[in-house]
C-alpha cells in the first residue's frame, strides 16, 4: 500500500501541482502568473487524475491518446462541475478553486489504492502505444538532433512573427479614429424628463482635448437659448460624463468639435420636444 | 516531423501576409492567400501519400499540426476581436455568468444559448481565475477544443486501422470540411461540443476493440462524452445519435460472433440524456429551431416570397448585388463535393467487401455513416448551401475515415504490383493525382464556407459582409448601448448593425423594419410599424447610403434582397432628423440612434 508506484508518484505529482497551482491563484494577482497555473489547473489537471485513477498503469490508454483522454476529461470534468456549482453555490473563484482541488485529491486517492504494484509476469504500458500494424510503419522519436530542434525553433519563429504582422497590420490599417457622444433623459424612457445625461468617449487613438457646446432652450417661442461651452481633454478610451438639467419640454442640443477646430462639428446630440 | 511544422508554419505564414496586404487593400494578397492555403493541405497530404513509410509519431504529428495550423489562419484573420456575430451572443452569455455566478439566463441574442452553456462554463472559470478577458479565455478554449477534435478523429481512424498513414490522412481530410478553418474553431458551442462527440465515438470503438468489464467501462465513458455533448451543443447532440445508431445498423451486416449490442445501451442512454435536457432544460431548442424546419419542409421560403412579392416592385438592375459566390468558388464547392463522393462510395465498397473478416464492427459503422454525404448533398437541394455546409462538418467525420482508406490504402495496394508497366506509371502517378485531389478537395471547402467570399480576406468594412461588418464603429456603439441603455429595448436597424445591437447591446432588434428605412419620408405606415413592433430606437450606420450590400441585402427579410444596384439614398435616413418629438441620442459620425418614444403621442 505505501510502495511508490510510477502511478503514485504521478498522482503524487498531479496532487502537488494542483496545489501549487491553487495556491499562487490565491496568493496573487498578477494576470500572467494566473495564467500560467489556470490554464493547466482546468484543462489538464483534473482529467490527468481521472485518467490515471481509471487506468493507473497505462493498458488502456498510453502515450498521446492518454494526453487527449485528459484534456477532454478536464474539461468535460469542469463543464459537469460548473452544472454542480450552479446548483449548490455559484461559479465563484473561490468554488471553482475549492472544486477543481477537490475532484484531484479525490481521483488521486483513487488512482493511489488502484495503482498498486502489478503481479508479476503484467507489465505496464508507456510511452508511445504498441501497434498492430506493420512494422514498416512502427517508430518513436527518442530524442530531437540540434537541427530538429532548429527548425522547430524556426517554426516557432514563423509563427511568432506572423502573428506580430497580424497584430500590427490589423491595429495600424483597421483602427477607425472616431468620438462618440450621447444624451439620454433620465430615466430613459421618460421623454419629459427634466434631468439627463451627456457624455462623450474618445476613441480617437491618441488624447485630444474637445469643445463641448450645451446649448439648452426653446421650450416655448419667448424662451432664450441658454449656451455653455466646455473644454475636455481626454485619453483614448476615456468617457467624460455631465448632468444636465432643462424645463419640461424644452430641447437640448449637444456638439462636440475638437479644441484645435471648433468650428468643424464631429458629432452631435439632442433631445426633441416630445409630441403631446 | 521538424521540417514538416517548419513547412506548415510557413504556409500560414503566407496566409497572415496575404491578409496584411488584403488590410492594406493591396492587388496581389487574394494570390499569395491561396499559395499559402495551397501550401497547409498540399505538403502534409503529398508527405503523406509520397513516404514509403511514415512514422507513427509523424502521423501524430501530422494530426496535431493540421488543426494548430489552421487555427493560426483563423487568429491571424482577427487576432484580438471575435468577427462573428454569434461569438457576441456567447460572451453575453458569459458576461451574465461572470456577473451573477449562475447559469441559465435570458440571452437576447442567441436563446440557446445559456441553455447548452458548456463553452461558456470553461470560458468563466478560466476568467476567473486567470483574470483574462472572456475574448482571451475564448480564443484558448476553442483553440483547445479544435486542436483536440483532429486528434480524436485520428484515434479513432487508428482505432479502427491501425495504419498511422489512413489515420492522419484522415485528420487531413477532415480539416477540408468548409467550416473546420474558421465556424468550427469559433467561440460557439459547436467547437466545444465537437470533440466530445468523437471522444464519444473513440470510446465506442475502444469499447468494440474491448472484452467484458473493459468494454463496459468504455461504453460508460462513452454515455459520460455523450453527456457532455447533450449540454453543450443540440446539433453536435443529435448528429452523434446518428453516428450511434449506424453503429446498431452496422449490427446487422455482421456475423452474429462479430456483434456488439453495448452499442445500443449507449444509444438509448445518450438519447434519454439529449431528449431529457432539450424537453427538461434547453426549453427553447424546439422554438428555435422551428424556422429552420419551416424552411427544409419549404413552408417558411413560400411565405417569404410571397411577402417580398408583395412588397417589391423593383426588379434586378444591371448591376445588382447578389451575394452570389463568384463562378470558381461554385465550382470548386462542387468539385469538391463530388470528389468527397467519388471516394467515399470507393471507400465504402473496400470496407463493405471486408466486413466479413476479424472485428470490423467500427469499420462498417463509420462506413454506412459516410453515405450519410448523400444526404448532405440531398439538403443542399431543400435548404440551401449554408445548412449544407455546417452538416459537413458531421458527415465528414465518417467520410473522412472512407475517403482515406480510398486514397492511402489504394496507393499501397498500387506500390506493390509491377507487373505492367502502364499500371506501374498509373501508380508512381498515384501520390500526385492524390495530393491534388486533397488539395482540390480544401479548396471547394474553403470556397464553400466561412468567410463567405466577399469577407475571406481581412480589410476595411464592408456593408452586409458578416465578419467584414464589424468594426470598432459598431461594436463600441453596441458597448455603450450595454453600459448606458436599459435592456431589451425594440431596435430598427440593418441586420448586422440590429444583431451587433443584440449581442453586444442587449437589445432586441426587430425583423420586417425594411419599409421604415426604405421610405423617403416618415409616413403614417411607419408610425405604425414603430408602434406594432415597440421600436424605441432606429439605430443607423450612415454607410448605408455609401456602400452597397456585399451580401445582397442590408435588413433581416429584406423585400430588395439581391435587388440593390445603388446604396439607399441619404434622405431615407435624414427623415428622422425632421420628424417630431425624434432625439438624436447617440452620435459618432458613423453611427446614428434615434429615440422614438417623444414621437409617439400619448393618445
Amino acid at each position: 500500500m505505501t510502495e511508490l508506484t510510477r502511478p503514485r508518484r504521478t498522482v503524487l505529482g498531479l496532487v502537488v501541482i494542483t496545489a501549487g497551482c491553487a495556491v499562487v491563484a490565491v496568493l496573487t494577482a498578477n494576470s500572467v502568473i494566473d495564467t500560467i497555473v489556470g490554464l493547466p489547473f482546468f484543462l489538464y489537471l483534473p482529467g490527468a487524475a481521472l485518467v490515471w485513477a481509471v487506468d493507473p498503469h497505462g493498458r488502456r490508454v498510453s502515450g498521446w491518446q492518454r494526453l487527449v483522454w485528459s484534456i477532454g476529461a478536464s474539461i468535460g470534468l469542469v463543464i459537469l462541475g460548473g452544472l454542480a456549482l450552479n446548483l449548490i453555490g455559484g461559479l465563484t473563484r473561490p468554488h471553482w478553486l475549492v472544486l477543481v482541488a477537490a475532484v484531484v485529491v479525490v481521483l488521486a486517492v483513487v488512482a493511489w489504492v488502484r495503482g498498486s504494484p502489478l503481479p508479476s509476469g503484467e507489465a505496464a504500458v508507456s510511452g508511445f502505444e504498441p501497434s498492430s500494424e506493420a512494422s514498416a510503419e512502427e517508430g518513436r522519436i527518442r530524442s530531437i538532433s540540434v537541427r530538429q530542434g532548429a527548425l522547430l525553433v524556426g517554426a516557432l519563429a514563423v509563427v511568432a512573427g506572423s502573428l506580430v504582422l497580424s497584430l500590427h497590420s490589423g491595429a495600424v490599417t483597421s483602427r477607425e479614429h472616431f468620438v462618440q457622444a450621447w444624451i439620454l433623459p433620465q430615466p430613459q424612457a421618460n421623454p419629459w424628463s427634466t434631468t439627463a445625461q451627456t457624455g462623450i468617449t474618445n476613441h480617437e487613438g491618441a488624447s485630444r482635448t474637445f469643445v463641448v457646446l450645451e446649448a439648452v432652450g426653446k421650450a416655448t417661442a419667448t424662451q432664450q437659448v441658454v449656451v455653455t461651452q466646455q473644454v475636455v481633454a481626454l485619453g483614448d478610451g476615456q468617457t467624460w460624463v455631465h448632468k444636465l438639467t432643462r424645463k419640461p419640454g424644452q430641447t437640448v442640443r449637444v456638439t462636440v468639435a475638437l479644441s484645435s477646430r471648433p468650428d468643424q462639428v464631429l458629432v452631435s446630440v439632442n433631445l426633441a420636444r416630445p409630441v403631446s | 516531423l521538424p521540417e514538416l511544422a517548419l513547412a506548415m508554419a510557413c504556409g500560414a505564414a503566407i496566409v497572415a501576409v496575404a491578409f496584411a496586404g488584403s488590410r492594406s487593400s493591396t492587388s496581389w494578397a487574394k494570390n499569395l492567400y491561396w499559395v499559402g492555403q495551397v501550401t497547409i493541405y498540399a505538403i502534409p497530404a503529398a508527405f503523406l501519400l509520397f513516404r514509403r513509410s511514415i512514422l507513427k509519431v509523424e502521423a501524430i504529428g501530422i494530426a496535431l499540426l493540421m488543426p494548430i495550423t489552421s487555427y493560426l489562419v483563423l487568429l491571424y484573420y482577427s487576432p484580438t476581436q471575435f468577427r462573428f456575430l454569434d461569438e457576441f451572443g456567447h460572451v453575453q452569455t458569459a458576461q451574465a455568468i461572470l456577473s451573477t455566478h449562475h447559469l441559465f439566463h435570458v440571452n437576447t441574442y442567441l436563446v440557446p444559448s445559456p441553455q447548452f452553456p458548456g463553452l461558456e462554463i470553461v470560458t468563466t472559470a478560466i476568467v476567473d481565475v486567470t483574470h483574462l478577458s472572456i475574448t482571451g479565455a475564448g480564443l484558448i478554449v476553442a483553440g483547445v477544443a479544435h486542436v483536440l477534435a483532429g486528434l480524436c478523429l485520428y484515434f479513432i481512424v487508428a482505432e479502427v486501422t491501425g495504419k498511422p498513414r489512413i489515420s492522419a490522412l484522415a485528420a487531413v481530410i477532415f480539416a477540408t470540411s468548409p467550416h473546420y478553418q474558421f465556424f468550427d474553431s469559433y467561440f460557439i458551442y459547436e467547437t466545444i461540443a465537437i470533440p466530445f462527440l468523437l471522444l464519444a465515438i473513440l470510446a465506442v470503438v475502444k469499447m468494440f476493440k474491448a472484452e467484458g468489464r473493459v468494454a463496459n467501462a468504455w461504453g460508460v465513458v462513452a454515455i459520460a462524452c455523450g453527456a457532455v455533448t447533450a449540454v453543450s451543443h443540440h446539433v453536435t447532440s443529435y448528429m452523434l445519435l446518428g453516428l450511434l445508431f449506424a453503429f446498431c445498423v452496422a449490427q446487422l451486416f455482421l456475423p452474429r460472433p462479430q456483434r456488439d449490442w453495448r452499442v445500443l445501451a449507449i444509444l438509448v442512454a445518450t438519447a434519454a440524456m439529449v431528449a431529457g435536457w432539450d424537453l427538461k432544460v434547453a426549453t427553447d431548442t424546439i422554438a428555435y429551431f422551428k424556422p429552420e424546419f419551416e424552411i427544409v419542409l419549404g413552408h417558411h421560403t413560400a411565405a417569404r416570397s410571397a411577402l417580398i412579392g408583395a412588397r417589391s416592385s423593383a426588379t434586378p438592375g444591371k448591376h445588382a448585388v447578389s451575394g452570389n459566390p463568384p463562378l470558381f468558388d461554385t465550382t470548386m464547392e462542387y468539385v469538391s463535393i463530388l470528389l468527397l463522393m467519388v471516394l467515399t462510395v470507393i471507400g465504402f465498397r473496400q470496407v463493405w467487401a471486408t466486413r466479413r473478416t476479424g472485428r470490423q464492427i467500427a469499420a462498417v459503422g463509420l462506413a454506412l455513416a459516410s453515405l450519410g454525404i448523400f444526404a448532405v448533398v440531398g439538403a443542399r437541394g431543400v435548404a440551401g448551401p449554408l445548412l449544407a455546409a455546417r452538416s459537413l462538418t458531421f458527415a465528414l467525420i465518417p467520410v473522412s475515415f472512407v475517403c482515406a482508406l480510398a486514397l492511402g490504402d489504394r496507393l499501397r495496394q498500387g506500390s506493390g504490383s509491377s507487373e505492367h508497366t502502364r499500371k506501374r506509371r498509373w501508380v508512381q502517378r498515384t501520390p500526385v493525382i492524390a495530393t491534388v485531389i486533397v488539395v482540390a478537395i480544401a479548396i471547394g471547402g474553403i470556397t464553400g464556407g466561412y468567410p463567405n467570399f466577399y469577407s475571406r480576406m481581412p480589410g476595411p468594412f464592408l456593408m452586409g459582409a458578416w465578419e467584414r461588418s464589424v468594426d470598432s464603429h459598431n461594436v463600441d456603439a453596441a458597448t455603450w448601448a450595454a453600459e448606458r441603455m436599459s435592456p431589451n429595448n425594440g431596435v430598427a436597424s440593418d441586420f448586422f448593425t440590429g444583431q451587433i445591437m443584440d449581442a453586444v447591446g442587449h437589445q432586441s432588434s426587430r425583423r420586417n423594419i425594411a419599409d421604415l428605412f426604405l421610405s423617403l419620408e416618415y409616413t403614417n405606415s411607419d408610425r405604425a410599424l414603430v408602434r406594432h413592433q415597440h421600436v424605441a430606437y432606429v439605430v443607423i450606420d450612415r454607410r448605408i447610403t455609401k456602400l452597397l450590400p456585399t451580401g445582397g441585402f442590408y435588413f433581416a427579410d429584406d423585400p430588395g434582397k439581391g435587388l440593390y444596384s445603388t446604396p439607399l439614398p441619404a434622405v431615407a435616413i435624414d427623415k428622422f432628423e425632421t420628424v417630431p418629438g425624434v432625439s438624436r441620442v447617440f452620435d459618432d459620425g458613423t453611427i446614428v440612434i434615434y429615440a422614438l418614444k417623444g414621437s409617439v403621442s400619448k393618445s
